[in-house]
């Protein structure tokens, strides 16, 4: 195929400028968990007194702790965008490194709540609650560790090759989009934490 | 130093670890459940609508994407009310 | 010579599967849902022997046709080289996606063998033997979902790059595209269940996982066709006088 001969290569940013793509899979991955949050009550309805039950068994006092680690790192990281955007690059990567070593404090907590779980014989197979709880806890999981690299990669500040401002703008896009993730995971735990620790409680 | 542009967030931060707080208070220590439950689901769909409009300036959005998102917070948390409610019979 | 000639074709050729997918996989099949792992070995055998017939006729078709998947594969590899060419890019993305579509064929062609052999002759085997066959080929189609995301998060992250002014894929489409596959990591819940949303027949894990699938598959087969017309338009207006 000869298509570098038939169409000359576009130049680097005329593609039309648009909603960053983030806000798209921020958007399909809300109605999912949405999805999941109403299947999880409608399947409470058949049988609250397990689901409660199941639900005390919970650290209340854990699944609020982790919701403030999560609100904080967030809060780190909407900081971390505001310096990028100032141009002061250097300062949003040291709250990039803040974020994270409060964020990982979740995995923390959240690895000894599964630890704990386990040793005392509770899984998947316990009941429809913990069915729930594992499913819903760990897919956000699995998004927390993928923001936590995506703020890894953030951390370690645009590449050092190449044009400086053409790096800078990429890094400062890439910043933008792995804040609003962030925050997505932030988000998501709010309704998590009330659903499994909260609702059910006393 | 924080700037000025950094207070919105600093702030928002405050308010949500406050709130939180009475979202865990009213669940752990509220006889009345009804409440209870009404209180932490309003609280969480106010922390979502505080997370989206400081954190992640959703106003910067696309309009279609922005009220996607508030009805989504707000839905999902009447909803796991409503269903709630229906199941307290 | 046309740079893009079959490509469109090849485009058509995974609609064709997907067409042929519902009717003799899904409903021939039996498997709009599938049977449910709650059924017990007995109940289980009943119903294979009572539509051991249609569920044998879907499968004889699904297992040859689901070659078309790995031409629809092709397709999508002769637009990603588009625009790595375009871009001076490798063809690192490219290749990956033509290996997951490869891959995702092969996830086609065993279980639809599998359940063509639970049909076959079920009036004279162990109702547990059938049940172990059928448990299998779900096995092996759902849980080797990650050859599917790897070819389409290919294909998502090199169409994202496209620099053009219109861009010959959607940005909401590329999302689409990658969300829906890496969606399948619910999967992972199938194999501990029995029954309920996260069962191999469940809402979660069949309705919403399919449904989701066959509309992207639909909505990313019918950009690469719109896509891969467009460059052949511009492949020929730039030819014009020649």
């Amino acid at each position: 195929m000869q298509a570098a001969e038939t169409h000359p290569p576009a130049a680097a940013g005329t593609r039309r400028a648009r909603t960053p793509a983030i806000w798209i899979f921020i958007a399909l991955d809300c109605s999912s968990f949405g999805l999941f949050f109403v299947v999880f009550m409608a399947e409470r309805m058949g049988q609250v007194a397990l689901f409660d039950h199941s639900s005390q068994q919970l650290s209340a006092v854990l699944g609020f702790l982790n919701a403030c680690i999560l609100i904080t790192s967030s809060w780190l990281v909407a900081w971390a965008n505001l310096a990028g955007r100032r141009g002061d690059i250097r300062r949003a990567q040291r709250l990039l490194v803040a974020a994270i070593a409060v964020g990982a404090c979740f995995g923390a907590v959240k690895s000894y709540e599964y630890y704990e779980k386990l040793s005392h014989g509770v899984t998947v197979a316990t009941n429809e609650f913990f069915i729930f709880y594992y499913a819903l806890t760990g897919i956000h999981f699995i998004h927390y560790v993928v923001g936590m690299v995506l703020l890894g990669v953030l951390a370690t500040g645009p590449q050092r090759y190449g044009p400086v401002e053409e790096s800078r703008a990429y890094y400062l896009r890439w910043l933008e989009g792995g804040s609003l993730y962030w925050h997505m995971v932030d988000l998501l735990w709010v309704f998590i934490s009330s659903l499994l620790y909260l609702l059910g409680a006393r | 130093m924080i700037g000025d542009d950094a207070l919105g967030p600093r702030n928002a931060w405050l308010l949500l670890l406050l709130i939180s707080a009475i979202s865990f208070g009213a669940a752990e220590l509220v006889a009345a459940r009804h409440l209870a439950v009404a209180t932490i689901m309003g609280v969480a769909a106010a922390k979502i609508a505080i997370i989206l409009l400081r954190f992640m300036e959703i106003d910067r959005a696309p309009t279609g994407i922005r009220r996607y998102l508030y009805g989504w917070t707000f839905g999902c948390a009447a909803l796991i009310l409503g269903l709630w409610c229906v199941s307290a019979g | 010579m046309n740079p893009y000639r079959y490509a469109k074709a090849l485009a058509w050729s995974g609609m064709v599967l997907l067409a042929g997918t519902i009717v003799f996989w899904g409903i021939l099949g039996q498997n709009i849902p599938p049977y449910s792992p709650a059924l017990g070995p007995e109940e289980f055998a009943a119903q294979i022997r009572e539509h051991a017939g249609q569920i044998r006729l879907g499968m004889i078709v699904q297992m040859p046709i689901s070659v078309l998947y790995f031409t629809w594969g092709v397709s999508l590899w002769v637009l990603m080289r588009a625009i790595e060419k375009e871009n001076g890019a490798n063809a690192v993305l490219s290749i990956l996606q033509l290996g997951g579509a490869l891959f995702t064929t092969i996830v086609f062609v065993i279980p639809c063998s599998v359940w063509l052999a639970v049909a076959y002759r079920p009036e004279v085997m162990d109702p547990k033997t059938l049940m172990m066959m059928y448990d299998f080929g779900w096995m092996f189609f759902d849980m080797a979902y990650s050859l599917t995301t790897l070819q389409l998060v290919a294909f998502g992250i090199c169409v994202l790059q496209d620099r053009r002014e219109r861009p010959l894929v959607p940005g909401w489409v590329a999302w689409l595209a990658m969300f829906v596959v890496v969606s399948f990591a619910l999967f992972t819940m199938m194999p501990l269940v029995y029954d309920g949303p996260f069962s191999r027949s469940g809402l979660l894990n069949y309705f919403v996982e399919f449904a989701m699938f066959f509309v992207m598959w639909l909505v990313v087969g019918l950009s690469v066709i719109r896509a891969l017309g467009r460059l052949e338009r511009e492949y020929y207006e730039a030819h014009a006088s020649s």
